[in-house]
């Protein structure tokens, strides 16, 4: 009862809800215009927020991060681009209801549904992060290793058509994150003897590089066309039809949730599994699947919205983030001072209602965003490339040198801007990189530390590996990875 | 990309990239047993090089995997063309406008970059090439310098920013 009225106290500070909105506005902004990323915009803020104080900082992140997500579908249903790559399968459905002249509708079945995933998620998180973390005290040193171990493979094996090239991101991202001063016992490591990389590489100038300026080489690097905009027709439809599928979005929701809980996941993976799910259950979509069925809308994004309350779980119960975006949030925590895991929420309760109050809060601006001012914005998310792209290099710089006022930090950033920009054409993933990154140095620490208890005792192993947990992880582990060389097998026997 | 008949090599970029691969993992393996056995005299289960040791072999394991596919596995979709020029012009005006940031100062600076940005990438509504950078960088410099107080680079030549000092 306490939390609830800590909440509600929350969402009555007007500071607090200003904050949320301009993250919001930002959220709608970067996530309508292809180009611009909610993962670059996180990473920018992360830069400009260390100095605040860390309610402003997550209800800002927080405000970009749902309405976001959600936003990547206004480009989805307008001009057939994604503006996330979570919206992708709300493009197949939602464009072709606006060619139609149906854009307004399908705008309004995306807000609503987004509405009530986001929601849903939230609410899941503050319902399900108490008992988690509670299950995650029990967790031994081994048992986080496997685990981040655990969230790499998984990423690494999702968001990569090629199944080694997604592990060898994740391989690069931990050597990345190895370099500076070892935190056991405070000696340089693979600093090459150079002085300035004994602080290892900054997290947030690294993360702008890999998702702002490689996105904007990649844009001007290929020779897609600028989306063709739908016709804006103000046809109505009543808000009781549209919420007719409410019961249906729940199951959508659970699904979002779910996969959004999996290490590294994600709103893709989600969606397409949510469209699947809709294809088979629903019988009688409006219109074929693909041609405009509202259906496939609700689908898709009840599904991606709902990763965001999922992918929040394992971030702060565990520490181990549930996407690229969670990763870039956990910086957040890590800047202010904070660590997230089991005794996060026993320690920095308030922290947590604030989190869980601006989530709340973003889902309210998102529905009147969504509905009121998203139809709206059609010109700008028609801004040509030409014009975006150097404003975006400018506030890649501007982020990186705000992180710390330092020139060295932007040349940083341009390095992995570059880095990913080749990576991304020779299909290595970076989201695999920038996971490893943020827990190289929880796996490291927490490998030593097992491997140094274990080995006084008279079967280390057995002391290591022998616990439950530890073996379901370590079980995990294993099904994740002989599967995908099961499957690498296959595909070559297939291939040859 | 195709290998002549009958060579064995089936896909070149995934054998080249295998071999760089390789040999980042020979390396990483070798500077961690060098630094640890040069380093303070502590067991491996407290060495700094362990982890990196780890990875090392994990990096080895999957560059032969990569090096295996070069010659096993025909390449697959072939990537889209690329085109070399706006990306290296962009990160060369990128590296300048980062250089020229504390000889110039961020609004001058800035308002450089855009305009050749700009005309570079096409753009040629000349009402639009000047106002645009202007008020961006004036802009910029106001959210950033004063509303969330970050120390944007200043210098000798920044008029503008002076200007805008005293005006505000």
């Amino acid at each position: 009862m306490n939390a609830l009225f800590e909440v509600l106290h929350i969402l009555l500070d007007l500071r607090f809800v200003l904050m949320v909105l301009l993250g919001s506005l930002a959220g709608l902004m970067v996530g309508a215009i292809p180009g611009l990323s909610v993962s670059m915009a996180t990473a920018l803020l992360v830069s400009v927020t260390y100095t605040w104080a860390v309610g402003d900082a997550l209800a800002m992140v927080m405000g970009v991060y749902v309405v976001g997500v959600f936003a990547g579908a206004i480009s989805a249903i307008l001009i057939n681009i994604p503006g996330a790559p979570s919206s992708v399968v709300t493009t197949l459905d939602g464009y072709p209801l606006a060619r139609q002249g149906r854009a307004h509708e399908a705008l309004k079945y995306a807000t609503w549904y987004s509405f009530i995933g986001s929601l849903a998620g939230i609410l899941a998180l503050w319902a399900l992060a108490r008992p988690i973390s509670a299950f995650a005290l029990r967790f031994q040193p081994m048992d986080y290793f496997l685990l981040g171990l655990f969230g790499l493979l998984l990423v690494g094996t999702l968001t990569a058509r090629s199944f080694v090239r997604g592990l060898i991101s994740a391989c690069l991202g931990l050597i990345i994150a190895m370099v500076g001063l070892d935190s056991v016992m405070g000696t340089p490591r693979l600093t090459l003897g150079i002085q300035e990389l004994t602080a290892g590489f900054a997290v947030v100038p690294v993360l702008i590089g890999l998702f702002g300026f490689s996105e904007v080489l990649s844009v001007l690097s290929g020779q897609a066309p600028e989306g063709e905009m739908a016709r804006m027709a103000s046809t109505l439809v009543s808000t009781r039809k549209v919420l007719k599928h409410w019961l249906s979005s729940l199951y959508y929701a659970l699904i979002g949730l779910l996969v959004g809980a999996l290490p590294g996941a994600g709103g893709p993976v989600a969606s397409f599994l949510a469209y699947g799910a809709a294809k088979k259950a629903v019988r009688q979509p409006s219109a074929p699947f693909g041609e405009g069925a509202v259906e496939g809308i609700v689908a898709s994004e009840a599904a991606n919205n709902a990763v965001i309350g999922g992918a929040l779980i394992p971030t702060l119960t565990l520490a181990i983030p549930g996407d690229a975006v969670t990763a870039i949030l956990l910086s957040v925590f890590y800047v202010h001072g904070l660590q997230p895991g089991p005794m996060f929420i026993r320690q920095s309760p308030q922290l947590f209602h604030t989190l869980i109050a601006a989530g709340l809060i973003a889902c309210i601006f998102l529905l009147l965003l969504g509905l009121f001012i998203a139809p709206r914005i059609s010109r700008l998310i028609a801004l040509p490339r030409r014009i975006l792209l150097p404003l975006v290099t400018v506030l890649c710089v501007v982020g990186a040198f705000a992180y710390n006022n330092r020139l060295a930090d932007v040349l940083i950033m341009l390095a992995f801007g570059i880095l990913g920009f080749f990576m991304r054409r020779g299909g290595y993933p970076v989201a695999p990189m920038t996971l490893a990154l943020v827990l190289g140095g929880m796996m490291d620490s927490n490998f030593r530390r097992a491997v140094s208890l274990a080995l006084p005792e008279e079967n280390p192993l057995l002391f290591m590996l022998g616990r439950p947990i530890t073996l379901v992880l370590l079980g995990l582990v294993l099904v994740v990875l002989f599967s995908k060389i099961a499957g690498v097998g296959r595909s070559k026997r297939r291939k040859t | 990309m195709k290998a002549p008949a009958g060579h064995g090599i089936k896909n070149r970029r995934a054998l080249l990239e295998g071999l760089c691969f390789l040999t980042l993992a020979l390396a990483l393996l070798w500077h961690a047993l060098d630094s640890h056995h040069r380093g303070i005299p502590v067991g491996w289960e407290l060495s700094p090089s362990l982890f990196p040791l780890l990875c090392a072999a994990f990096l080895l394991a999957l560059s032969l995997a990569l090096i295996r596919e070069g010659f096993a596995m025909a390449p697959g979709e072939a990537p889209a063309p690329l085109r070399w020029r706006p990306v290296l012009v962009t990160a060369l005006a990128a590296l300048a406008y980062t250089l020229l940031l504390p000889l110039f100062g961020f609004v001058l600076a800035t308002v450089c970059f855009l305009i050749g940005m700009l005309i570079y990438l096409g753009e040629r509504r000349p009402l639009l090439i000047i106002l645009l950078p202007l008020c961006f960088s004036a802009g910029s410099y106001l959210l950033f310098a004063r509303l969330l107080h970050v120390m944007l680079p200043a210098a000798p030549l920044d008029v503008l920013r002076r200007g805008l000092d005293l005006l505000l």
